[in-house]
């Protein structure tokens, strides 16, 4: 416990700052514990304290020392005081000169990783480009390509169709050229035949210019009608052949004449009497596909001579 | 508190809001009266310039720091101005082991409450400069010496004790009875 004057000369050094460390923290115990009288020296003793700065002599400091601290804190740099551009700068703590430098350096790379970057990119872009360009030329080329091929494939598919039309007309030719030699060297064996009969027919009223002969084998129970100048059956209508046995008319089919009226025709039907029996040959002209039973008028006749 | 003080204050909370503009408002008022604490320690403009600007941009970088419920702002960069001003004096002396010069060993910071017109306030300041110097004067010449020297070069009763080869009570008597002296002069001044 320290008496009042004791207090006092302390508190003087206390208010004037010249206490070393030890003894300021322990006048500060003493503080918290001090009684008004106490209380009211070191009010005082403050006071006095407080008006020591001015009890020298006043002077001014350079005007340049102003700016070299306002430059120092970063204030000369046009920044506005209350813009939120400012309150970022402080926030970021830009005002520091480490973290100010480390941004930078962030800023300085990332910029540079995203101009080789984007430069990379845009060879990249253009290389597709240009490949998606050819690519696309290719793909045109080859549509007019295939769009020629289908012409081609259309063309010949016609082609082939007529082809085939011709081929089958060939072969339906063929056919007839065959059947024509057949029948050729049929006709040509029945006219070799030992038992070779031949007669004619004649034309009568309706067509009496028309002349024929009819060559039959008993043997080779084949027959074989020649005729001429006989005119083409109306459309609706057909030549027909019978065969006299007596008086009784037997049909031997219908004849298919040429357009050029003269042709030899077989006898499709063979001989339908027979010979020892077989009195004449009769056309008549009647109703188209032929009747079994003769209606029609006659139109040519030949007798068969024993 | 004065107006004076109020605005101090005002300036302070702008510039812990980052405002550069209030803080050279702040130079504009308290530098004067900051740099003549350190010039009449380190007696050397061009010294006392440098701590005048080491002193303000601290208080800038330790905007954040300042405690309003301490010590007014110009208390704060007076005390800091001080006990730099004595580091660097000491330094110049090769005077032995230096002080702490953290703002938070002044206690002028850790205990004085503010209660009436600030001294330091630039308006006031030429006037109550008069009136503080013809104070002093009034005082005895030793007891004057002590406390010029206590202040302004930061020496311990002790170390006053040895430099003038008086006892150490002697100095602690003239100590305690000019800053009661002081004290009632501009008591009645006021």
């Amino acid at each position: 416990m320290i008496d009042q004057e004791q207090f006092e000369e302390i508190c003087a050094a206390y208010c004037l700052g010249i206490l070393n460390t030890d003894d300021r923290l322990n006048f500060e115990k003493i503080l918290a514990t001090a009684t008004p009288e106490q209380r009211q020296a070191i009010d005082a003793l403050m006071l006095a304290a407080r008006h020591l700065p001015v009890s020298g002599k006043l002077v001014a400091p350079a005007p340049a020392v102003k700016e070299r601290i306002m430059n120092q804190i970063g204030a000369n740099k046009k920044i506005n005081n209350t813009s939120l551009i400012e309150k970022i700068y402080f926030a970021l703590k830009f005002d520091q000169p480490v973290v100010t430098f480390g941004m930078a350096l962030i800023l300085i790379v990332s910029t540079s990783v995203l101009y080789f970057r984007q430069i990379d990119l845009s060879g990249s872009v253009s290389d597709f480009e240009q490949k998606l360009s050819q690519l696309q030329q290719e793909l045109k080329t080859q549509t007019e390509e295939l769009s020629e091929s289908k012409l081609k494939l259309t063309e010949l598919e016609n082609k082939s169709a007529e082809n085939a039309q011709a081929l089958a007309d060939k072969d339906k030719e063929l056919s007839g050229l065959k059947l024509a030699s057949a029948q050729n060297q049929e006709f040509i064996k029945l006219m070799q035949a030992p038992d070779l009969k031949v007669t004619d027919i004649k034309g009568l009223k309706p067509t009496p210019k028309g002349r024929g002969k009819v060559m039959y084998s008993s043997n080779l129970k084949l027959a074989y009608i020649q005729l001429s100048n006989l005119p083409p059956a109306p459309t609706n209508k057909d030549y027909q052949l019978w065969m006299m046995d007596g008086k009784k008319a037997v049909s031997a089919g219908v004849l298919s004449l040429a357009s050029d009226q003269s042709s030899i025709l077989k006898v499709t039907t063979g001989l339908v009497v027979e010979v020892k029996r077989l009195s004449a040959f009769v056309i008549t002209l009647e109703q188209k596909g032929g009747v079994p039973s003769a209606k029609g008028p006659m139109v040519m006749l030949g007798n068969v001579k024993i | 508190m004065s107006t004076e003080s109020t605005i101090a204050k005002d300036l302070m909370a702008k510039v812990l809001r980052n405002d550069t503009k209030a803080f050279a408002e702040l130079y504009d008022r308290y530098s004067r009266v900051v740099y003549s604490v350190i010039v009449n320690i380190v007696r050397a403009p061009a010294e006392a310039e440098e701590i005048l600007q080491e002193v303000f941009v601290t208080l800038w970088n330790k905007r954040k720091e300042y405690d309003f419920s301490k010590s007014s702002p110009v208390t704060w960069m007076i005390a800091m101005a001080r006990n730099r001003a004595i580091d660097k004096l000491r330094s110049n002396e090769f005077r032995g082991t230096m002080r702490s010069t953290s703002i938070d060993n002044s206690p002028a910071l850790s205990h004085l409450q503010m209660a009436g017109d600030n001294p330091l306030d630039e308006a006031l300041l030429e006037e109550r400069q008069k009136v503080v110097q013809a104070a002093l004067h009034a005082l005895p010449q030793d007891q004057q010496t002590v406390i010029r020297i206590a202040y302004f070069e930061g020496l311990s009763q002790s170390e006053i004790a040895e430099r003038y080869s008086i006892p150490l009570g002697t100095v602690k008597t003239r100590m305690r009875l000019g800053m009661k002296k002081l004290y009632e002069i501009l008591k009645e001044a006021a």
